[in-house]
């Protein structure tokens, strides 16, 4: 299992936790450990500097009912009991009752060993007339499982040799599974793993699968809740978007925008990829010229309700001057001298009055009830416009939301202009009764045919469009976060004068996101000669085979760099992409990220795998940092999708390139 | 100056280009105006990507550099069946027509007009207008028509002022298994000189057409050993598709079928030695002014050149490459 393992043989004698933990030996004037005691303090990352760094222990009490487990065990049990939450250990006070300190006179601070949740305590036992039985209490606080007595022992023999057995860490440990308690929250990477078959009754989508040691794996991603919480798995407490028009009311409210802002923003990025491909022999320098713009935030890059905002409001003012109106007949009491028309229901309705003449049966008021025909704006195509004006002024909103320092720029002030004009011919259409058309509605001849009311509805498509995918966008930001991330690594590489780019899949783009990506591109992404150094570079995304070590390593990203001349093994970089709404601890990211690679060394064959790369949004602060465990090291880079974030990111991005492929090749 | 998206099309297989008059700057606004040319090929395709029911083609520049149809070395995606070369479509090879509109959607989209080159004989008859016409429509390119590459060709000498009203104009375009020579009278109307096709080219079969200086260029890249399993992959290479046209041609890092790589290197590889032209029978004797149209570049083009102007009365003007392609969008502008 990859579990260290002390298995401590119970003495009948027992009667004290002296005989678990061990005692002070006055004539020596030092403490005696047992190995259990070594073992915890070994373990003891929060008081022993020099403790081991995530890993897992399993302490067996062999034969634990030799003795009375209430004596020798009961203060393990209550220490066990008193430990803070998992997230809480790191205080010392919150879990110093836990903690068991050491018997040493006169020792002012003797040591304290705090049991942590890296360990697991199990214990055999057999029930016969030299074994004392458990009282309820200790029965209460553990899992007992009975076995009966084998009926046939079978002989075996062992066969083959033993693979070497890859150390569990604490962190893969509390990743497992979570507990039935236990959610997804905001700083958590929706990150799942499985072994064997694909897991039912959950949405997710599968980033990577593989094979280790024989056994199916895969690494699933599941979506961000579209509200603040979902099941299936269970996820609380994610950042709220707010409702469509409505400025952030909460803080929850505050952090969704700020996170929809930036989902918008790599979005951007990613659709920049549309217009770069339109001239397939120069994508990349086209897409870095635009990732180099977008680096300036006071100018906004283009958007579709930039290009309504300048597009649409010359429409609109015209639209504004000639409504369309009908003239829509009902039945109502009319003066007797303004009556002009009467249908059927109308005189049978006078026919039923009394009187003899037509002044008698108009009554008192002289009134009677006729055809008239009144104005009306409530038309098909003015409730489109209505929905419109409505749809547009709250997606400008959003959008200047979103751009807070660029409002001194052109665009900004066209969009602005926009959304009050919305708003503005918005009440101007409420107060002429004119209701909101539901999306979907089939158009009738003036939206087919007139060419204003033509393009005022084709622009609220898109807008519904836009609105329509933004669950989904919202919901795999992480798939998208992958997909800038690996357009950062290949423009980091093409930059490189000698890189030459040897093979590329096309990039067919989607009109809208089709499972949960925008653009669909086969493998190999992206492949290069660098033709100096003479090396082959391979981008490779969700590969279909990604090899044992990347399976192991759970990288659904990774570069591949290979001596064409077969001098020199294959080497693999690992690039994780982690995508929370909340940032992440970078350094906590790398040392896992190091320790892992480290970890999995053993499965090395007919490729290296020493290097890894972490790419996560920076959240307002770009950042780098790097990490060594033995020889694999893992780099973590904090980047953003825009300004100086962008800008400094992917300097990092260029400079991690560079030294994975120049100073190893050198 | 206009506001409508034109384009042009020079669709032959062997280098194809698209003129059109818009530009795209990602992230900013689209800028119509300036005439904009994209290459694609040497020996452009169209390549499968996909699987099953989400299984598309795509051409132009894209299916270029795509390693789909490239051999085993690039794994499932490698596979032949997963690309066609335009000429096979064009040679009807392949009678797919929506397998021929997406390579022209490989490369622009969304004109308001648009004009493709025919050549003239054969390789432009009737059945072949039609599958360009119905490709023209599948890919929703509308006020689409078809030009002869000669009138192209006199157009863009027209638009250089290289041509006046009267004049006798010999168009020698280089095509698929030689040259062909098309006389046209420069006509006016209206202040504007248009060339006035009166009847089909005349055809001259030479070892300097593209089909046989592919099959050089081939034969030099798959060397020694001939074509076989071990070397198809360099007979793939685009290295061929620039050498067979004496285009500059630099070292190419080629994958082979068993994933490991290869350099292929046609740099000395001359194109115009193994070629001879018959200029005698060009008969261009009556023509004021002799133009050449031609994809080659180099000392290929230069060689050609040099052989008609042996024959010809008057200087023989060399046509840029993108001469057919761009002249379309000027002639859509005009019109």
């Amino acid at each position: 299992m990859g579990i260290g393992f002390l298995q401590v043989p119970v003495q009948p004698r027992w009667d004290s936790p002296q005989d678990l933990m061990g005692f002070y030996n006055y004539i020596e004037g030092k403490f005696r450990p047992t190995d259990m005691a070594r073992a915890l303090w070994a373990l003891d990352g929060l008081n022993n500097d020099d403790a081991e760094q995530d890993r897992m222990m399993m302490i067996l009490l062999d034969e634990m009912n030799l003795a009375r487990v209430e004596y020798y065990f009961s203060d393990f049990l209550s220490r066990l009991e008193s430990r803070p939450r998992p997230d809480d250990v790191g205080d010392a006070n919150e879990r110093k009752d836990a903690e068991i300190e050491l018997e040493i006179p006169n020792m002012e601070r003797p040591p304290r060993i705090f049991p942590g949740y890296n360990l697991l305590f199990a214990g055999t036992m057999n029930e016969d007339e030299s074994t004392q039985s458990l009282s309820d209490k200790i029965v209460d606080r553990a899992n007992i499982l009975r076995f009966s007595a084998p009926r046939k022992i079978k002989d075996g023999q062992a066969e083959g040799t033993v693979e070497p057995t890859l150390a569990l860490s604490r962190q893969t440990w509390a990743a497992k599974a979570l507990g039935e308690d236990e959610a997804f929250g905001p700083e958590d990477c929706l990150i799942g793993s499985y072994q064997g078959a694909n897991p039912g009754g959950y949405e997710y989508v599968t980033l990577l699968r593989g094979n280790v040691r024989g056994n199916d794996t895969g690494t699933l991603l599941f979506p961000y809740p579209k509200r603040e919480e979902a099941v299936g798995p269970a996820r609380n407490g994610f950042p709220v978007r707010p409702r469509s028009g409505q400025d952030p009311a909460t803080p929850d409210e505050e952090e969704g925008t700020e996170a929809l802002r930036h989902m918008n923003e790599v979005l951007a990025r990613i659709q920049e990829l549309e217009e770069a491909i339109e001239d397939p022999s120069d994508t990349w320098g086209r897409l870095r010229d635009a990732w180099k713009r977008a680096e300036d935030e006071a100018e906004p890059k283009m958007a579709e309700i930039v290009r309504q905002a300048r597009g649409m409001l010359p429409v609109l003012r015209n639209l504004e001057k000639c409504i369309r109106r009908v003239l829509r007949r009902h039945r109502e009491l009319t003066p007797l001298d303004r009556v002009q028309e009467m249908d059927r229901a109308s005189m049978v309705w006078l026919s039923r009055q009394p009187g003899r003449t037509i002044a008698e049966r108009a009554g008192s008021s002289q009134r009677i009830l006729a055809t008239v025909r009144h104005e009306n704006f409530d038309t098909l195509e003015n409730r489109v416009l209505h929905a419109y004006t409505r749809l547009a002024a709250d997606v400008a909103r959003e959008w200047t939301r979103e751009h807070p320092r660029a409002k001194d720029s052109v665009r900004y002030k066209q969009v602005e202009a926009f959304r009050k004009a919305c708003r503005v011919f918005s009440r101007k259409l409420s107060d002429l009764g004119v209701m909101i058309a539901s999306a979907g509605v089939q158009p009738n001849y003036v939206l087919m045919q007139d060419r204003s009311y033509r393009e005022v509805h084709e622009g609220w498509l898109r807008l519904l469009l836009r609105r329509k995918i933004e669950d989904d966008l919202w919901a795999w930001q992480a798939e998208t976060w992958t997909d800038f991330s690996v357009l950062s690594i290949i423009l980091a590489i093409d930059e490189l004068e000698e890189a030459e780019l040897v093979a590329q899949s096309p990039i067919s783009w989607s009109g809208e996101a089709t499972g949960e990506r925008w653009f669909n591109q086969d493998r190999p992404i992206a492949v290069f000669w660098l033709r100096d150094t003479n090396r082959i570079v391979e981008v490779q995304a969700r590969p279909e085979r990604p090899g044992i070590m990347l399976s192991a390593a759970q990288a659904h990203v990774a570069l591949r760099i290979s001596d064409p001349k077969r001098a020199e093994l294959p080497r693999r970089v690992a690039v994780w992409t982690p995508h929370a709404t909340r940032r992440i601890d970078l350094k906590e990211a790398v040392h896992g990220a190091a320790k892992l690679l480290h970890q999995i060394q053993p499965l090395a064959q007919t490729e290296v795998l020493r290097n890894g790369l972490i790419m996560t949004p920076a959240r307002g602060v770009a950042t780098r940092e790097s990490a060594a465990h033995g020889r694999a090291s893992a780099t973590a880079i904090a980047i953003g999708p825009a300004g100086e974030d962008l800008s400094k990111g992917f300097q990092a991005v260029r400079d991690f390139i560079r030294s994975e492929l120049y100073e190893v090749a050198t | 100056m206009t506001d409508r998206k034109l384009c042009g099309f020079d669709l032959n297989g062997w280098r194809d280009f698209v003129a059109k008059n818009w530009h795209s700057v990602p992230g900013e606004d689209e800028i119509i105006g300036l005439t904009d040319i994209v290459p694609s090929g040497p020996l452009s395709s169209i390549v499968r990507i996909g699987e099953s029911r989400h299984a598309s083609w795509i051409g132009g520049p894209q299916a270029d550099i795509a390693p789909h149809g490239r051999g085993g070395g690039w794994g499932d995606v490698g596979s032949e069946e997963r690309r066609i070369p335009v000429r096979s479509l064009l040679e009807m090879q392949d009678d797919d027509v929506e397998k021929l509109a997406q390579a022209l959607l490989g490369s622009a989209n969304g004109s308001a007009n648009t004009v493709v080159s025919i050549d003239e004989g054969p390789d432009g008859d009737e059945t072949v207008q039609e599958h360009l016409l119905e490709a023209v429509a599948r890919g929703k390119f509308r006020n689409g028509a078809l030009v002869w590459r000669p009138v192209l060709t006199a157009l863009f000498a027209i638009h250089l002022d290289q041509v006046t009203e009267g004049q006798l104009v010999g168009v020698v375009s280089h095509q698929r298994r030689g040259l062909s020579v098309q006389k046209l009278r420069i006509r006016s109307a209206r202040n504007v000189l248009a060339p006035e096709r009166r009847e089909a080219a005349s055809q001259l079969k030479c070892d300097a057409g593209y089909e046989s200086l592919f099959q050089c260029a081939r034969n030099a890249a798959v060397g020694t050993e001939g074509f076989s399993a071990r070397t198809a992959h360099r007979a793939i290479a685009n290295s061929v598709g620039k050498a067979d046209l004496g285009m500059d041609c630099y070292p190419e890092m080629l994958r082979i079928p068993n994933g490991d790589w290869e350099l292929l290197d046609l740099t000395n590889y001359d194109a115009s030695e193994a070629v001879s032209v018959p200029s005698s029978e060009l008969g261009l004797a009556d023509c004021d002014i002799v133009l050449f149209e031609t994809l080659a570049e180099g000392r290929l083009k230069e060689r050609l050149s040099n052989a008609i102007q042996e024959v010809s009365p008057v200087e023989v003007h060399s046509l840029p490459a993108t001469a057919v392609a761009e002249r379309k969008t000027t002639r859509l502008s005009n019109s």
